[in-house]
Formats: structure tokens, C-alpha cells, sequence
């Protein structure tokens, strides 16, 4: 239990132990009641955007359907279709949603970041702590990890289910996150780079510092600016290709594969499909809002200083996502598969990986003190060898349409 | 550091332990009462004619495969952008020489086609789903305009 | 934390790029071109022919700048100096059209010519760095103290250069017989080479994972490539999971020895080993026995040879070609590097190993050679025994030894070629015509071609005025010196048995009377075979009657260790 202490803890060990569980438990019941309001909040919102009224009935201004509907599946008959492989169909439920909780560990919650002092450090019944379930050195390695293997509950769900739309609608999910996954990677390498280190906690530190200033506004050191708002675009159409929300769908696109690798469960295993998808809604909020937005450190301005100023900010932020993404969803229409694949493929990823570089080499200038003439040298010409590359890439583009059409006008006659 | 990891452990046995906890829950309070048309794979009201599909396009195992060499590749980004500064210019280059190798994959990928979903627009058109006379707001043909003397559009013909 | 990590500058190695150069070629090369041909997959009627000649003369090109840049000087500056300036640049001008000419009559495709120009760039740079660097400045590290750049690591890279350019000519034909065009192949042998070169050079053990796994990898989808045969699939299937158990073998005893000496370069492994320091061995006895299973795979020593007929068999031929020249020679080279150089203190403790695999790999490979009777089949096993050839040279450990290890490298590089060359031609469409019947009154049909595969299989058995004589010799003259007489007197009786099976071939060829439906009409071969075929026959008889030349520069071409300086 030595390997349980965390090193900020000073004191006796049951007290540690006893803020930990705290935390953990803290995390665990904000979650489920967050994703029961983010339910609700959703079909509200689109609701009004379509000019409906929505739920309006459990509870005041229907703020209980959730749990209504919740309650109710518990008594729902729970099938396991006869083609099934039992053990996948039954395992894959729980690869949804332990991932989904796990990831909103990594997440900082709150704490003070302002001033010379703000190390984002709160004091909780006598032990010094964050206000974050854990701050492992890697950090956002873990929230890749758990995004990983959120793919193979969506995969095995469809797999075990044995059955066509279930099948077809996993595969379809797992290559859509797949492809996304590496934009997102390469999205948050540019963020690595800038913060110098994978844990969560330094990267709010490090946008906490003070950014650049016009004058008498002080522009906030927020990795959203700093990065060249290129990685956060890519990471929050890649983030919403990841979570399967709409205009990234496909998953469940009703009209050709009925619900998607979920279609064969019911009862409380849907429930927990469901339960899985809205909070990852919530959590790559949290995680953009960390990444890109500074988490909960926000501009000083004229507000007192104390622990619970980061969390209005942390909430305040993650509720601009939670509402972009129920706008997102009220507003788009949905890809088509190739135009899904050819976006992620095509466009996010070497634009990332360009990104990337041109990060490094401004950052590697910035330390070895280059002129101003050579780093803008630097970037022309690095500008000039992404425009070949990427007349290079239509060039491969066309080639393989045209090679393809060849083929099909060979094998027509 | 190692102390890091026991809230997550912690997290970990409690979100799993919900889920068992919903699974008993359920088990305890849903009626039971399982017919053949329930255990049947839903398709849509048809009864099901054929065996479990075991088979699928072998696009997207083309896909899985080349997302395991570029996730592969872009874990390399990992270390670099960690450790970048010490390796000053010449971490640089060895960066930009393996991104280059990593692009020039990819363009090899692209140019024989193992990204190419999608119709093709210009072959696979099928003659005569489409009407000959589509206007720009309308590519669906009209059908039952022909024989009564109505002009099938209003002259917009695309 | 953070903050020192970015203060520290990581140290980073030093450089030669000019050491690097064969390298560079053959790996850039292999990835502009596999860039170039995935964006321009058809190229107009009128104008591939065009490019294709202009090859020629940009190749000669390649050629002068490469060695130039490898060297200090212009190359051949001596023969500039006698002739005179304007006649010097007028006779550069002239071997230029000669060689749009060349290219012009072979009619080989766009990507074979490419390789072949990378290949001859990639060879002229390495005489460059030998004649114009080495000679004068001796053996030095290329890259920190990680890749060195010595006589011995030369040689063997000009050798894979060549196989590089023979193979490439016969691939063209083939791959337009079999309907396989495509950038592909050529691509994968450049880097396969590539991989060889970096393991030719390698001064520390992992760097020869590295080229070992590039050189592998690429030649695991090149026996596969052929994708209509079922054959083929199995053999690259084959090779590739047993090469990956191999691989694990190999990795295990580097984990070994760097527990046993505390280092992975070679240069402080002999450092540490020649100390003494070491007291109880018995783990780097296990690693010993690790690396030579990994190595012994390569190079398809028994009893590790077990996939070499079936993939040799299955793979197409030419690439077999690759295999049994490339794959060995620089399976060969990283071999006598990490033993000769790294180990070279324990020599006694790992001699008797080589012994026995060299002692059970002629006996497997001759023995089991003769009751064959599929061509390829008798080929794989004769390329086995002729492993074991090689493993004597590496058993007597000693300078002789090197030079004839690498007499017999260079001189088989060839021969190897030549035999799977005329094979490639022969066997027809999906090489089906492989068997000993197929060849039967081969000497009617072609006579010529007939007659250079009786001297490519007499120089295998080693008859005098071949090079396999002189390379079977200096093998045999290097165990005698060390006083192995015994494997000496193993290596010439095996040497006899196996001259067995040659002369079946050879029998069947000129005795043997072929049934109606043969499945070799005699129709004209493709014109960049006959050429490949016709340098190795070449190089075969003339440095069998000359072997000079080939032995001074086998003697020179030592290896060598430097440390960091």
C-alpha cells in the first residue's frame, strides 16, 4: 500500500487513503449525475433548436426523465440474441463504460493556477492534494489508452452480437475511430510539444503562466493560441469522430444499419451502451478543455482568489463543448462513409503532421536563440516543401481514382 | 509516482463494480420470458435466412492495418516532443527525415488506392436512375411526365 | 524536472556522411522512387522510351558525382591527368551516350533501369569511400561509434550493390512474364540491401538487429510477391514466421550479452571481454549459442536450414537469387564482425560451435542435395553446403580466414546469381518448369545458355579455372593453415559428393531427351537477363583464371574496430 501514497500527501495513512476515496467517489457520482444532466440538457436544447418542447413531465421542466428512462430499463427484459457469443456480448457493456469513467481521472478539476503562488494546489481536511482523481506522469497517454480500448467494447458489441446491422455497424465505428485516432494523436503531440510533459497537471500549469500582452490585455498563455488553434481544430472534429456524434454518426445511421453495433441489446445493457456514449461526451470536453483551454486556470481578472474561481472556470468552459456539441448535433447533416474516411485521411493527418513539425522547428529555433530572418526562412521554407507534399498528395489522389476508373472501364468493356 | 495509479485502480473496481451492480440489479427486477422471435438477430421483421455473417469488406481490415503502422509511427512523436529540446537541430532533422519516410508511406497508401472508398461518379453512374433532364435543384427523374405532354422542367436542365 | 530535461543537450553523434553514402543512395533511392511511381503509375507511349534511354546517361552521371562524393577528389583523377582535361571530359561524354545506348537496346522498364542506376551510384560510391578515403585515411566511424566504415564492410557492400544491379536486370523480364509490374519489388530490394549495408557495418549489436530486421522484412514480402502462386505465399509465410523466431533468437542473445559485458557495442564488448573482468562465462556462453541461432538462420546453417528448401522453391526466382547472394553475404559479414571482432578474446569457447554447425552444414547440405529432384530444390541445398564452405573460413579464425570468407562471398555473390538467373529464364511462365526432367535436352534447345550453366554449376562443385575453385581453395587452405585438418578433409569429401548433383544437372541438360510438351520452348530470352547472366559468367571464369585481383582485394578488405576516439 506504500505504492498508494501519493507524494503531496503528508500525514497519516488513513487520511490519504481516505482522500483518495473521497476523490475517486467525488468523480463517480459527479459523472453519473452529469451525464443524467447532460440527457436531459441535450434533448432540451434540441428540443427548443427544433421548436419542441422536449421532456417536460418527470420531474421540473422534465429535468427527471433521465432517470425515468433509466429506471425503467432496469425492468426491461434483457435478451441474448441465440447467434451471440455469449462471453463477447456480455463483456463488451463493461469495455464501454470502465473506460469512459476512467478517463475523467486524468481531468483537473479546479484549484487556484493565478498568481506566482498558484500551483494549482488545495488543502483538503489538513492533506495538500489537486483537485484531480490522479496525475500520472502519462497523463494524456492514459486518455489515448482508454479511447483504444473504448473501440473494442464498440467491436465486440458488434461481433459477439451475431447478427448483420450489429456486425456491419462495428466494423464501420471501429475504422471511423481508428482513422481519427491518429489525427488525434498527432493533435496532441503539438500540445506535448509545447508543454514539455504528458501529465495533465503541468500542462494546465504551464498555460497557466503569463502569455503574451497587448497593452493592457493580457493575452492568456492557452495552448488553443500558443499552438496555432490548427491542433485544437483538428482535435475537436477528430474528438467528435471519436465519441460517433453527430455530423459523424455513422455508426448508427438509422436508415441503413437500424441502431448501429448496439442493435441486439436491451435493458440495462443498452443502458450502459448509452450511459458510455454520453459520458465520453462529457469527458473529451473535459480533456479539450484541459488540453486547449488552460482547464480550470482562467484569466485572473478582477476575481478573488481561492480554490473553487478554477472550478467555475473548469464548468463554464466544458459547458461551451457540451453546448458546440448538441449544436453541432442540431445543425449538421451527416458525412457520407468516403467523405468521413477521406476527411480524417486525407486532410486532418498530414495537416497535423505538418503542424507538428513546423511546431517543433519554431520551438527548436526558440532554444538555440535563432535570428528572425533564419526562423522566418525556416518557415518559408518549410511552407514551400507542405505546398509540394501536397500537390503531391492530390497528384497520388488522382492517380488512384483514375487507375481506378480505368479498372472499372476495363472490366465493363 | 507510483501513487498515482491507486485512484485509478480505485475508479477502475467502482465503475466496474456499477456495471455488475446494474447487471444484478436488472436481473433481479426484469421479467424473464425469452421466445424464438425474441433470440432471433433482429432484422427488421424479416426472419432471419442466413447463417451469422462472418465476413466483412476487407476494407476495413485494410484500414485496421494501416492504422497500426501510423499509430506506431506517431507514438515515435511522443518521446520527441518530450525530450526536443535537448535534442536541438539535429533532433530536428532526424524528425523531419522519419516524417518524411512516414508521408512518403502514406502517399504510396493513397496513390494505389487503399484509401479510396466511395463511388465513383463518373463510371458507376447506372443509365436511367437518373433522368437525362435534371435540374439543378433535382437530379431525381420524373417519372409519368413523359407521355403527358408536361415539359419535365422549366428549362434549367443542368 | 521538466525544465533540466530542457536545459540538458542530449549528445548527439557525430557524422560522415560521405562514410554513409551507398547507404543514402540505396535507401533514398528506393523511397523517391516508390514516391515517384505511386504518383505517375502510366507514363505516355511517347514518352517512357525517352526517359528510359535518358536513364543511361544520368546514371553514368550518378555514378561520377556519387564517387566523388564518397571520395575527397574528382574521381579518377589519375586518368584525367594522363589523358588530358578536354580528352577525359569528351570520354566521359562518350560513355554517357554508350550507356543511353545500352539502356536503349536492353529495353528494360522504367523502374528496373532506375534501380539498376541506384545500384551502380550506390557501387561507385562505395569505391569512391574505398579508394579515395579508406586507402588514405584507413577505417573510420561514420556515425558516432555505431557504424563503421572499413575495408571489409566495403567490400561487402559493393557486393550488395552488384546484387543489387544483376538481380534488378533479371527481375525486369521476369516480372513482365509473370504480369507483376509494379514498382514494388525493385523497391523492397533496395532497402532490403540497404538493411545489408547497415549490417555490414554495424559496430554495436543492435544496430545489426536494425539492418538485420530491414534486410529481412523486405525480403519476407518479396518471396510472397509472386501473388497468384500458392507457393509462393507458403514460402514467404514460411520464412517470414521462422525469420521472426529467428530474430527472437538473436535478440535474446544480444539481451544476453549485454548482460554478461554491459554493453551492446562491439567495441567495449572487446574491451571488456579482452580485460579478463569476466569471470563466470556461463551467460555469455548462452549467448553465443543464441546469436548463432539467430545468425545461423540467415545464412541457413543446418540445423537451422529447414525452410530454405521450401522457400527457395516457392519464392520467384529471382529474388531467390537476392536471397542466396544479398541475404548471405551480409548475414556472412555481421557473423565475422560480432564474433571475430566483439568475441575474438573467447575465440576458443565459440570455435568449436562453428565447427560443428560448419561440419553438420556441408554433410546436410550435399547429402540431402542429391536425393532432389526439383532444380530450385537441388540449388537451395547446394547453397546450404556452400554455407557450410563459408563457416569453415569463420571457424579457422584467423586473418586468412577473413579474406577467404570474403574471397568466397564475393566469387559465390555471383556464381549464385548466374545459376538462379539462367533458372529464371528457363523455368517459364509461373515457374513451373523447375524440375530435373524440365531441363532435359536444354543443351539443343539453347546451347549457350546451356553451356554458362554447366560452368556456373562446375564452379559450385569448385573445378579449377572457376572461381568456385579459387574460394573453395582459400577456405580449405584457411583451415589447414589453423590446422583443422579434419574439417578440411569433411569439407573436400562433402565437396565431392555434392560435385554429384552438379553434374547430374549438367547430365540432364546435355544426355537427357526432352518429351514432346516442354515447357521451355527455346523462345528468346529477355535481353537484361542475358546480360546479368552474361556478367556473372564473366566475373565467374575471369576470376577463376585471374584470381589476383579479386584475392588482393579480399586480403585488404579487413575488418576493423575503432572506438569513440
Amino acid at each position: 500500500m506504500i505504492l498508494g501514497l501519493d507524494p503531496l500527501y503528508v500525514g497519516d495513512f488513513m487520511g490519504d487513503l481516505l482522500v483518495t476515496l473521497l476523490k475517486v467517489v467525488v468523480a463517480f457520482v459527479f459523472l453519473l449525475i452529469s451525464v443524467m444532466l447532460m440527457v436531459w440538457f441535450e434533448r432540451k436544447l434540441i428540443s427548443d433548436m427544433q421548436n419542441r418542447i422536449g421532456p417536460s413531465i418527470a420531474g421540473p421542466w422534465g429535468i427527471l426523465q433521465t432517470l425515468a428512462d433509466g429506471i425503467k430499463l432496469f425492468f426491461k427484459e434483457d435478451l441474448v440474441p441465440d447467434n451471440a457469443d455469449r462471453f463477447a456480448f456480455k463483456l463488451a457493456p463493461y469495455l464501454s463504460l470502465v473506460p469512459a469513467f476512467l478517463v475523467f481521472a486524468v481531468v483537473p478539476l479546479g484549484g487556484d493556477f493565478n498568481g506566482d503562488d498558484g500551483d494549482g494546489v488545495v488543502t483538503m481536511f489538513g492533506h495538500d492534494t489537486f483537485l484531480q482523481v490522479a496525475d500520472p506522469p502519462m497523463g494524456i497517454l492514459f486518455f489515448l489508452a482508454m479511447s483504444s480500448i473504448a473501440i473494442y467494447g464498440v467491436m465486440l458489441a458488434g461481433w459477439g452480437s451475431g447478427s448483420k446491422y450489429p456486425l456491419l455497424g462495428s466494423v464501420r465505428a471501429s475504422a471511423q475511430m481508428v482513422s481519427y485516432e491518429a489525427a488525434l494523436g498527432l493533435a496532441i503531440a503539438a500540445v506535448v510539444l509545447q508543454t514539455g510533459s504528458l501529465s495533465t497537471h503541468d500542462m494546465v500549469l504551464d498555460q497557466a503562466a503569463p502569455g503574451f500582452s497587448l497593452g493592457a490585455f493580457g493575452i492568456p498563455n492557452w495552448n488553443i493560441i500558443v499552438t496555432g488553434f490548427v491542433p485544437f481544430v483538428v482535435f475537436l472534429i477528430a474528438g467528435t469522430a471519436e465519441l460517433n456524434r453527430p455530423p459523424f454518426d455513422l455508426v448508427e445511421a438509422e436508415q441503413e444499419l437500424v441502431g448501429g453495433f448496439h442493435t441486439e441489446y436491451s435493458s440495462i445493457r443498452f443502458a450502459l451502451f448509452f450511459l458510455a456514449e454520453f459520458m465520453n461526451t462529457i469527458t473529451m470536453s473535459a480533456v479539450i478543455v484541459t488540453l486547449f483551454l488552460g482547464g480550470p486556470a482562467g484569466p485572473a481578472l478582477f476575481l478573488p482568489e481561492g480554490w473553487w474561481i478554477g472550478t467555475v472556470w473548469f464548468f463554464l468552459k466544458l459547458f461551451i463543448f457540451l453546448f458546440m456539441f448538441v449544436w453541432f448535433r442540431a445543425t449538421l447533416p451527416r458525412f457520407r462513409y468516403d467523405q468521413l474516411m477521406d476527411l480524417g485521411w486525407k486532410l486532418l493527418i498530414p495537416l497535423s503532421l505538418a503542424w507538428f513539425i513546423m511546431l517543433a522547428g519554431l520551438r527548436v529555433g526558440d532554444s538555440e536563440n535563432w535570428s528572425t530572418t533564419k526562423t522566418y526562412a525556416f518557415v518559408l521554407g518549410f511552407m514551400a516543401f507542405c505546398g509540394l507534399m501536397a500537390t503531391l498528395l492530390t497528384a497520388a489522389i488522382n492517380t488512384a481514382r483514375s487507375e481506378r476508373i480505368k479498372a472499372m472501364e476495363d472490366a465493363n468493356g | 509516482m507510483l501513487g498515482q495509479y491507486l485512484p485509478l485502480l480505485a475508479l477502475l473496481l467502482l465503475a466496474a463494480a456499477f456495471a455488475a451492480g446494474s447487471f444484478i440489479a436488472s436481473g433481479l427486477l426484469a421479467p424473464r420470458n425469452p421466445s424464438l422471435a425474441k433470440r432471433a438477430a433482429y432484422e427488421c421483421g424479416i426472419v432471419p435466412s442466413r447463417e451469422t455473417p462472418e465476413r466483412f469488406p476487407v476494407r476495413f481490415f485494410l484500414v485496421a492495418m494501416i492504422f497500426i503502422v501510423f499509430d506506431i509511427e506517431i507514438i515515435f512523436f511522443y518521446p520527441y516532443a518530450v525530450a526536443f529540446g535537448g535534442l536541438g537541430v539535429f533532433g530536428l532533422v532526424l524528425i523531419m527525415v522519419f516524417t518524411f519516410a512516414v508521408f512518403e508511406s502514406f502517399v504510396y497508401l493513397i496513390g494505389n488506392g487503399a484509401l479510396e472508398w466511395g463511388p465513383l461518379k463518373q463510371v458507376a453512374r447506372p443509365s436511367g436512375a437518373v433522368s437525362p433532364d435534371r435540374t439543378v435543384e433535382t437530379t431525381i427523374r420524373r417519372v409519368g411526365l413523359e407521355d403527358r405532354g408536361i415539359p419535365a422542367d422549366d428549362g434549367q436542365a443542368a | 524536472m521538466l525544465a533540466q530535461l530542457d536545459a540538458t543537450p542530449v549528445e548527439t553523434p557525430e557524422i560522415v556522411w560521405a562514410g554513409l553514402l551507398p547507404l543514402l543512395i540505396l535507401s533514398a533511392g528506393a523511397l523517391l522512387l516508390v514516391m515517384l511511381r505511386s504518383v505517375v503509375k502510366r507514363l505516355p507511349a511517347d514518352v517512357e522510351p525517352h526517359l528510359i534511354t535518358a536513364i543511361g546517361p544520368i546514371t553514368v552521371l550518378g555514378m561520377w558525382f556519387a564517387a566523388g562524393l564518397a571520395g575527397t577528389d574528382v574521381p579518377l583523377a589519375g586518368l584525367r591527368d594522363d589523358m588530358g582535361e578536354p580528352a577525359f571530359y569528351i570520354g566521359l561524354a562518350l560513355v554517357m551516350v554508350l550507356a543511353g545506348t545500352l539502356v536503349r537496346t536492353m529495353e528494360i522498364g522504367l523502374d528496373a533501369a532506375i534501380t539498376v542506376g541506384l545500384g551502380l551510384s550506390a557501387f561507385a560510391a562505395t569505391w569512391g569511400i574505398w579508394d579515395d578515403r579508406w586507402q588514405v585515411t584507413g577505417p573510420f566511424n561514420a556515425i558516432g561509434d555505431q557504424f563503421a566504415v572499413d575495408g571489409f564492410a566495403l567490400l561487402f557492400a559493393g557486393v550488395l550493390a552488384a546484387s543489387v544491379v544483376l538481380v534488378a536486370l533479371l527481375l525486369d523480364g521476369y516480372l513482365r512474364r509473370e504480369s507483376l509490374d509494379g514498382p514494388e519489388m525493385y523497391v523492397l530490394m533496395l532497402l532490403s540491401a540497404a538493411g545489408g549495408i547497415v549490417m555490414t557495418g554495424a559496430n554495436d549489436l543492435i544496430v545489426i538487429f536494425l539492418g538485420i530486421e530491414t534486410l529481412s522484412i523486405a525480403v519476407y514480402v518479396m518471396a510472397a510477391m509472386h501473388n497468384r502462386r500458392t507457393e509462393s505465399q507458403e514460402a514467404g509465410l514460411k520464412y517470414f514466421v521462422l525469420g521472426a523466431f529467428a530474430s527472437a533468437f538473436l535478440l535474446y542473445g544480444i539481451a544476453f550479452t549485454y548482460g554478461a559485458t554491459g554493453s551492446t557495442n562491439l567495441v567495449d564488448i572487446q574491451i571488456f571481454l579482452s580485460s579478463g573482468q569476466l569471470v563466470d562465462n556461463g551467460l555469455l556462453m548462452a549467448a553465443f549459442g543464441l546469436l548463432l541461432v539467430g545468425f545461423g538462420f540467415k545464412i541457413a546453417a543446418a540445423p537451422f536450414h529447414a525452410w530454405t528448401p521450401d522457400v527457395y522453391q516457392g519464392a520467384p526466382t529471382p529474388v531467390v537469387a537476392f536471397m542466396a547472394s544479398a541475404v548471405k553475404a551480409a548475414g556472412f559479414a555481421a557473423l565475422l564482425r560480432v564474433f571475430m571482432l566483439g568475441f575474438f578474446s573467447h575465440v576458443d569457447d565459440w570455435r568449436p560451435a562453428i565447427g560443428a554447425l560448419a561440419v553438420l552444414t556441408l554433410i546436410v547440405g550435399s547429402v540431402m542435395a542429391i536425393v532432389q529432384s526439383d532444380v530450385k530444390r537441388m540449388l537451395a541445398y547446394s547453397s546450404i553446403s556452400h554455407a557450410g564452405f563459408i563457416l569453415v573460413g569463420v571457424h579457422a579464425a584467423s586473418l586468412a580466414g577473413i579474406n577467404s570468407v570474403a574471397f568466397y562471398a564475393v566469387a559465390y555473390t555471383f556464381l549464385v546469381i548466374g545459376s538462379f538467373g539462367v533458372l529464371t529464364v528457363v523455368s517459364g511462365v509461373g515457374d513451373r518448369a523447375t524440375s530435373l526432367d524440365d531441363l532435359n535436352g536444354m543443351a539443343k534447345r539453347r546451347p549457350v545458355l546451356a553451356f554458362m550453366f554447366t560452368v556456373f554449376l562446375l564452379a559450385q562443385a569448385g573445378v579449377p579455372l572457376t572461381a568456385g575453385f579459387v574460394a573453395k581453395f582459400e577456405v580449405i587452405n584457411a583451415a589447414v593453415d589453423s590446422e583443422f585438418y579434419w574439417l578440411a578433409i569433411v569439407a573436400m569429401l562433402t565437396a565431392v559428393v555434392s560435385a554429384f548433383l552438379y553434374l547430374r544437372i549438367v547430365l540432364s541438360m546435355y544426355l537427357g531427351t526432352a518429351d514432346g510438351d516442354a515447357a521451355d520452348l527455346g523462345d528468346p530470352i529477355p535481353k537484361a537477363a542475358g546480360l546479368a547472366i552474361g556478367i556473372a559468367f564473366a566475373v565467374t571464369v575471369g576470376f577463376g583464371i585471374l584470381p589476383g585481383p579479386l584475392s588482393d582485394l579480399a586480403s585488404d578488405a579487413l575488418p576493423a574496430l575503432i572506438g569513440a576516439g
